[in-house]
């Protein structure tokens, strides 16, 4: 059956309260179904829609304003009132094009403005889905001194000082434990991967989380030593993986190397404590098989997150005080770090970093909502602007009005009613827009962190900002009304504008490109360090590689089996055709670097800056070709350099330049750990790579053959290189390492450029929204000089009419109209410019490698500025030197 | 007085009413307007105009039986009140007063 459109029906049920309510609806069904036969579908749909929005806007605006009376009887509103909201329309109505052009105007401000909000809501304001009282609830972690010095941050915890933690603070806050790690769910050709969090069994109580279907676990599931192996799935994943069929509580799942049973169902939108999604939840006994014996005895081995709830009444600052006095109680004595880390109480929402500061995303998110509403002001300029051309039809009524001793309470309502009607008109569709629009931006900007649409702040956003609209446009519309004098008006008949309103109106178009300039030259600030982003040399070759990281020891693989297959798999993935080299590493290069103490005969102290500690990089000989990371001198690794041969190392060129600044550092030897470990002689010096977009920092690197590693964990990471685009060898890829063992678990497999790309997400979410919004505003500030130039000309027809009988050509005419606007245009430009160069430092921390000094970004921000302002004169001027004198002199 | 003259789509309301019995109903009295009329009439404002009518005492209804097409739902069928048929006659009268004094010439629409 088809049935009518489900939104139009809704509407009508919103807007109808009476009891014949069922009867319309009943009667528009019928309507609906006879079009259905007679019509078809399309227009049976199309004429209900009709139908119903004539019925809303008939019971809105003339049903309630009943002549006998009985509305006002009922309500105490006026009828006067109503008469005015009904005028308010019927007068917008006369004007269509004003209407229009006034509420699109409004909705792009509007929607830049929503669209900046919906990003600082979700990085800023919304707490995580589901969890009670989210305010209460913090990310803890440890801050605590390093051994160079300075200080660092530790997201996690060993399990026994989180023990010790939970028995001692628990008089004024509790704590979770937790782990999320990677894991393949089902094994060979259908594994796939998933984040799953092992938690103990404090962590759903402390969110006051429960569960939609079945339940969560509780303390009889988080037993030592290995706790049951039951499974919570998110709805997001039950519904993907499983159809969203209830009956899944009770199967099996196999996780790794252990089978879990469902037990429940976590509620819809959960996605745990951080905005990061998680797919599974499990108790953290149920998954410590994938870690070392000693993860809950050892004080170093920092095994889970911590969460905290604090106590009623209790404060962040002291409970993380009192946290740490109960930390440095049990660590008295042990270490000089320990005595004097720190407690951070970070807060759950996304843009806060682990110190509770804003991130990177959200300060430029907060920029954002700035500039938006920049645009914002640029559109009601405009609105202002065009009301102020509007027919002088009205202006005149309202000069009758006020000369025959109106009330002056009723014309500003009815000014009020005009302007809110308007306001509300651009707030809907710039809603509409941004809803679009932030969809678009979280998917492409924030795609790890879950979405969730805050509709009771959005509706009061929109709210406060229709009525400070509201408020502005009446402001100025009552100004006009003052300014130019009632007596005036009445005189000046049609045509002529006064002094003073003119003035105004060239202020508001220099106000206008001052902001439009403004916001150009962020655009082009932010433009300029995308390029330079996109062109950021990785010294790697980035595009032609891609990388595979397997969980192996998630899934019971031992040291020795994983080994086992990685010396399989090289081989394998070498033989597929398309693969021009493949190297196995100890993490993916993007992962963060490890370090190890180093020694250097001849050094005292090492002669490097602070913070920028060598870090050492494990892989196996073919690395170098399938990077594409040159052998400036000496060789690369061979097979030969095996355990037992003589132990060697590689160092980057800006480590060997830090080192021995001058000399050839071949021959020379490196000493890492202690010194009871060999020094390993240099044998080649590689070209430097990058390995964080955001800095140059642990740029020093140094490479150790996988065959004399210094730490025993197996590589954790192959590299394989294309000889054409890496992704499509994908398939062929996963095939190959299937045929090395069909045991599998899931292959994450990525080209090696997207890697990179979530640190460039920043960057990308300036450009892209400064680039839409700065179009936006010069969109309107062009629209803005148009209409004004428009109306000026035709007002002055009759003294171009005049100049033109009196000899001046057209072509004089049309260059003394264009320069006219040009004239507004440097004002507002220069204005434009010199608040952006006093701006431009608060915003030097946002921009990669680029100047917020930038000439070229300044001078190109005047070059399109200028050449829109011609583009937007040119077609008014023209029409000025069309002006037929003896036409225009009749006139009037 | 108030609530004793007629609005011109009321007038047309109560005639559509008087030409559709026994089957007067919210949209084919809106029909029958646009088609003896050529005029768009919103459906809001014939419901406003039959309850109006109906406040009145011009107009009565009652709801119907029910039928298979409209989900099942029953029509409010409305017949006009002995009051509602005076007053269409009276503003009739009125108007052939008013035409028949009314100059010949003037009454071709030009």
């Amino acid at each position: 059956v088809i049935r009518p459109p489900r939104l139009a029906t809704t509407l009508l049920r919103l807007v109808t309260r009476d009891p014949r309510r069922e009867e319309i609806e009943a009667d528009l069904l019928e309507l609906f179904e006879r079009r259905l036969t007679s019509n078809g579908v399309r227009t049976a749909r199309r004429r209900y829609w009709r139908d119903v929005v004539g019925f809303v806007r008939h019971r809105a605006l003339f049903a309630i304003v009943e002549r006998d009376g009985a509305f006002e009887e009922r309500t105490g509103v006026t009828t006067a009132f109503w008469f005015d909201v009904r005028q308010a329309f019927r007068s917008l109505q006369r004007q269509p094009a004003f209407f229009a052009v006034a509420a699109l105007t409004l909705a792009l401000g509007f929607a830049a403005h929503f669209t900046a909000f919906t990003v600082v809501d979700r990085l800023l304001l919304s707490p995580p889905e589901h969890v009670r009282d989210a305010d209460r609830v913090f990310r803890l972690h440890v801050d605590r001194a390093d051994v160079s010095g300075g200080r660092f941050v530790w997201y996690q915890t060993p399990f026994r000082s989180y023990q010790d933690l939970r028995d001692d603070t628990s008089s004024f806050m509790s704590l979770a434990a937790y782990r999320t790690v990677t894991a393949s769910a089902g094994t060979g050709a259908e594994a796939r991967l998933i984040n799953i969090t092992y938690a103990d069994a404090d962590y759903f109580p402390l969110l006051g989380v429960a569960a939609s279907h079945g339940r969560v676990f509780g303390p009889d599931d988080d037993r030592p030593p290995s706790g049951s192996a039951v499974l919570v799935l998110s709805d997001a994943y039950w519904r993907s993986a499983f159809g969203g069929d209830p009956a899944v509580v009770g199967r099996d799942v196999r996780i790794g190397a252990r089978t879990f049973t469902v037990i429940g169902i976590a509620p819809r939108g959960f996605a745990g404590a951080t905005p990061h999604e998680v797919d599974a939840w499990a108790p953290l006994h149920a998954g410590v098989h994938e870690l070392p014996q000693t993860w809950n005895s050892s004080l170093l081995f920092r095994s889970v997150n911590v969460l905290a709830r604090l106590a009623a009444g209790i404060a962040p600052a002291s409970a993380s005080e009192r946290a740490a006095a109960a930390y440095h109680r049990r660590t008295e004595g042990t270490n000089a770090a320990d005595n004097t880390a720190r407690m951070l109480l970070a807060p759950l929402a996304a843009g806060r970093t682990v110190t509770g500061e804003i991130s990177r995303e959200a300060r430029i998110a907060l920029w954002l909502q700035g500039v938006a509403l920049l645009v914002v002001l640029v559109a009601i300029a405009n609105v202002v602007n065009l009301q102020m051309s509007r027919a002088v039809e009205s202006r005149r009524e309202l000069a009758v009005r006020v000369a025959l001793g109106a009330d002056r309470g009723r014309l500003l309502a009815k000014l009020g009613l005009e302007a809110a009607i308007v306001a509300a008109g651009g707030a809907a569709f710039g809603a509409f827009l941004s809803y679009w629009g932030s969809r678009t931006l979280h998917q492409l900007l924030l795609p790890d962190i879950s979405s969730t649409v805050p509709l009771t702040r959005i509706a009061l956003l929109a709210a406060g900002t229709i009525a400070v609209a509201t408020l502005l446009l009446m402001a100025f519309a009552w100004a006009q009304v003052k300014l130019e004098g009632v007596s005036d008006r009445l005189k000046t008949g049609r045509g002529g504008d006064g002094f003073s309103r003119s003035r105004l109106r060239q202020g508001l178009i220099v106000v206008q490109v001052t902001m439009s300039a403004l916001l150009l030259v962020g655009a082009g600030l932010f433009l300029r360090s995308m390029v330079k982003l996109e062109g950021l040399q990785f010294g790697m070759d980035v595009e032609r590689v891609l990388a595979i990281t397997i969980p192996l020891r998630g899934a019971g693989f031992t040291d020795e089996a994983s080994e086992a297959f990685y010396e399989r798999a090289l081989p394998e993935l070498s033989a597929v055709p398309g693969i021009a080299g493949a190297a196995a590493a100890q993490s993916t290069p993007f992962a963060p670097s490890q370090r190890v103490e180093i020694s250097v005969p001849g050094f005292e102290r090492l002669p490097l800056e602070r913070g920028n500690y060598p870090t050492f990089y494990t892989v196996t000989p073919g690395f170098f070709e399938t990077m594409g990371v040159r052998i400036m001198r000496g060789r690369a690794f061979t097979e030969a350099d095996r355990a037992g041969a003589p132990q060697v190392i590689i160092v980057e060129e800006a480590l060997a330049t830090a080192l021995w600044p001058g000399a050839d550092p071949i021959g020379k030897c490196i000493r890492l750990v202690n010194a009871q470990e060999p020094c390993r002689e240099i044998i080649g010096v590689a070209s430097n790579t990058r390995r964080f977009v955001a800095t140059a920092e642990g740029a020093l690197r140094y490479y150790v053959p996988m065959g004399q590693r210094v730490l025993t964990a197996p590589p954790q990471a192959l590299l394989v290189r294309a000889a054409g685009d890496p992704a499509v060898l994908i398939p062929s890829v996963r095939a190959a390492l299937l045929r090395a063992r069909n045991d599998l678990p899931h292959a994450q497999i990525r080209p090696l450029r997207q890697m990179a790309e979530p640190e460039m997400r920043p960057w990308r979410l300036g450009s892209t929204l400064f680039m839409v919004f700065g179009a936006a505003a010069l969109f309107v500030a062009t629209l803005g000089v148009y209409a004004l130039l428009s109306v000026l000309v035709t007002q002055r027809t009759r003294e171009i009419g005049v100049r033109l009988a009196l000899g001046a050509s057209p072509g004089r005419t049309i260059r003394m109209v264009v320069s006219q606007s040009v004239g507004w245009i440097i004002a507002g430009l220069a204005l434009g410019l010199a608040l952006a160069l006093g701006a431009a430092r608060f915003v030097r921390p946002l921009l990669f490698e680029t100047s917020p000094y930038d000439q070229a970004v300044y001078g190109g921000t005047a070059a399109v500025l200028l050449l829109v302002a011609v583009a937007a004169a040119l077609s008014p001027a023209i029409r000025a030197g069309r002006v037929d004198p003896s036409v225009a002199l009749r006139a009037d | 007085v108030k609530g004793e003259r007629l609005g011109e789509l009321e007038e047309l309301a109560v005639l559509a009413v008087l030409a559709l019995q026994p089957g007067a109903y919210g949209i084919a009295v809106q029909q029958v307007i646009e088609e003896e009329t050529g005029r768009e009439v919103s459906l809001g404002a014939v419901y406003a105009a039959l309850e109006r009518m109906e406040r009145k005492g011009l107009l009565r209804s009652a709801l119907g039986e029910s039928t298979p097409e409209r989900g099942g739902k029953r029509r409010r069928l409305f017949e006009a009140t002995a009051a509602g048929v005076r007053m269409v006659h009276e503003v009739r009268r009125a108007r052939e007063a008013l035409w028949n004094i009314v100059p010949r010439t003037a009454r071709r629409p030009s």
